[in-house]
């Protein structure tokens, strides 16, 4: 019975799995022809400039990256990396907010369908006439879930694998900048950068619990829920609220205490992919920088969401199923 | 009754400080035909959702089969089929694709009995649903809920949407799933298909069930309505005595008769009439008695 209904489901999401599948591809493949032009063609023009000015290149990056607005921590989310790298740079295409906000949809969305979305449609009567437990449905999700997000990340590792081979290998490119006709020595000799895109698949589980534990919320607002679109509204609300807590704490110091209660703090894919760092220590939020404890990310972020189907279980289990509206 | 095969007791349906069903006793014995009957908001739907565990019941409770229908719905629901009224299908699915799949679900696998099922109903069972009318679309849900073989079929106000052949055709089914043993518990407000079918009708007001009739009561009674030409008679059929509105001054008679058939072609013959109109008494009068014109 189980069998027959998650394969129902997924003939219910493939249409729009296929789109999103497709457009993660496509960006990562494209992030890898943006990651390139910024380590092998621009990075390098801010060298020599720098050189020129007899200046450390460090210091561009300082200034841009990590000075008082930090850019790169707020928009794109890369605290302590280097951008002249192109893996630090490759790394920085999971926190990209199209890459977010594709995943948080297509969670927020399939999860508000789960329940509200079929009590809307009025299929759930048609459903649940049948000899059907309650339980097994919320477990058809789950394991619906547990198909469809890994997909999605390894479309998106597809994509980078791609993008990597079609780019070719990545080679700094002096030309424009001996166009410029500066006087200093510039290199004759093209230098090839390494890169590799397969630490980006374990990073990926860090995005696969991410939209775990976002499922996972919007599975408990959907188990109690009976219109697809208020779920959808409140899901989106909870999500982007928790980003911009984030986001807040990223920006300002007095504020950053709140952001481990935000999903988006134990979202770090960089980590996972440059250091493998699987953990964040609270301290560095918590207790001014001291260490206090380290939580796992990805095991947090699947609690998170295993939490969500726990309640949406209990919830569903024992409501009463409205008629349609 | 012994054995019955879904079982109310005083089966009640609070929403807040809205009582949608208030105390619903019944017994449905195996083979029954029953129809609901009642208005708009007197509480079918919610009796129908209460037996299908849609519901949890606020007092009372129903079991099919010896089953809770809330607290062992699984059980239950597998003695059950279900054509809900407001009807709404998986549009992505061809007619054949959604029996399959829930017939999958009660771990069926339904074989000719489909075709031949669809070629009595007239429905092409390989077309997307969602390029069906809405006659069509309950035609095939009518298919799944026929094909299962379970000891009841519950139907909420199946005939909506189809035309004269096809409710015929519907009615005709429910007799068949008489005729297998089949409990089939419906409700319309449409009394002649109630009429038509049903063993034993329930009339439903504001929650409460305020009436039970069995229909071979109904049927064993005529309504005679007749314009009188020459004297009124001083005695009604068989001499039993006539009430005092049966006959009006201007000479129309009006009067129910229980009895033989040939003690009223009798009396009648007796009489110098006009015109007259013999009929079963239905349910039209004991339904108006409750909620005004049908």
């Amino acid at each position: 019975m189980t069998l027959i209904l998650v394969r129902k489901l997924l003939r219910d999401v493939r249409p729009a799995l296929v789109v999103v599948c497709l457009l993660l591809f496509a960006f990562a493949g494209l992030w890898v022809k943006i990651t390139q032009r910024v380590t092998a063609e621009i990075t390098p023009f801010f060298d020599i400039v720098a050189a020129r000015a007899s200046l450390n290149p460090r210091v561009f990056e300082e200034v841009i990256f990590r000075g008082p607005g930090k850019v790169s921590q707020a928009v794109l989310g890369g605290a302590d990396l280097r951008f002249e790298q192109p893996n630090d740079f490759l790394a920085v295409g999971m926190l990209h907010p199209i890459v977010l906000v594709l995943g948080c949809v297509w969670a927020v969305g399939r999860a508000a369908g789960a329940v509200a979305g079929e009590i809307d449609r009025g299929t759930m009567e048609l459903l649940l006439s049948q000899p059907v437990p309650r339980n097994r449905l919320i477990l058809a999700h789950f394991l619906v879930d547990c198909v469809v997000i890994p997909t999605l990340c390894l479309s998106f590792y597809a994509g980078t694998q791609f993008g990597l081979w079609a780019v070719g290998p990545f080679t700094v490119d002096y030309t424009a900048v001996r166009k410029l006709g500066l006087p200093i020595p510039i290199p004759e000799v093209p230098r090839a950068m390494p890169v590799s895109g397969t630490p980006e698949l374990p990073a990926l589980s860090n995005l696969a619990a991410l939209l775990f534990a976002l499922s996972g919320i919007t599975m408990a607002l959907s188990a109690n829920g009976r219109s697809r679109w208020k779920v959808i509204g409140v899901g989106v609300l909870v999500a982007v609220v928790m980003f911009i807590a984030n986001v807040l704490g990223q920006l300002w110091n007095d504020v950053e205490v709140i952001r481990p209660f935000s999903i988006f703090y134990y979202y770090q894919p960089q980590k996972i992919m440059l250091r493998e760092e699987w953990t964040t220590n609270l301290g560095a939020v918590w207790n001014g920088g001291r260490p206090l404890f380290d939580v796992p990310v990805v095991g947090f972020l699947l609690a998170v969401g295993a939490a969500g189907y726990l309640i949406a279980l209990r919830v569903f289990t024992r409501r009463d199923l409205p008629a349609p509206l | 009754m012994l054995n019955p095969l879904l079982v109310a007791e005083n089966l009640t349906k609070d929403y807040n400080s809205f009582r949608a069903l208030d105390g619903l006793d019944l017994a449905l014995a195996p083979g029954e035909v029953f129809g609901l009957l009642g208005p708009n908001g007197s509480g079918k739907s919610t009796a129908l959702r209460l037996i299908l565990g849609f519901l949890r019941p606020t007092l009372g409770r129903a079991t099919i089969a010896g089953f809770d229908c809330w607290r062992r719905g699984v059980e239950a629901r597998k003695r059950v089929a279900y054509l809900p009224g407001e009807l709404r299908l998986y549009e992505n699915m061809t007619g054949r694709q959604l029996v399959r799949f829930l017939a999958g679900l009660r771990g069926d696998t339904p074989g000719r009995e489909v075709d031949d099922l669809a070629k009595r109903l007239d429905i092409d069972v390989d077309r997307p649903l969602t390029q069906l009318s809405s006659g069509m679309k309950r035609k095939v849900a009518l298919l799944t809920v026929l094909v299962p073989k379970v000891p009841l079929i519950v139907l909420d106000e199946p005939t909506n949407t189809l035309d004269p052949t096809m409710r015929d055709e519907l009615l005709d089914q429910l007799r068949q799933a008489k005729a297998r043993g089949q409990t089939v518990l419906f409700s319309s407000h449409v009394l002649q298909e109630v009429e038509a079918v049903c063993d034993r009708v329930g009339i439903l007001r504001l929650g409460k069930l305020i009436h039970l009739q069995e229909m071979t009561d109904l049927r064993g009674g005529r309504s005679v309505n007749a314009r009188l030409v020459g004297p009124p008679p001083t005695a009604g059929p068989g001499g039993a005595p006539l009430g005092p509105n049966t006959i009006t001054p201007e000479g129309q008679l009006s009067l129910t008769f229980r009895g033989p058939l040939p003690v009223l072609l009798d009396w009648l013959a007796k009489l110098a009439l006009d015109d007259l109109r013999v009929e079963p008494i239905g349910l039209t009068p004991i339904y108006k008695k409750y909620h005004g014109a049908a």
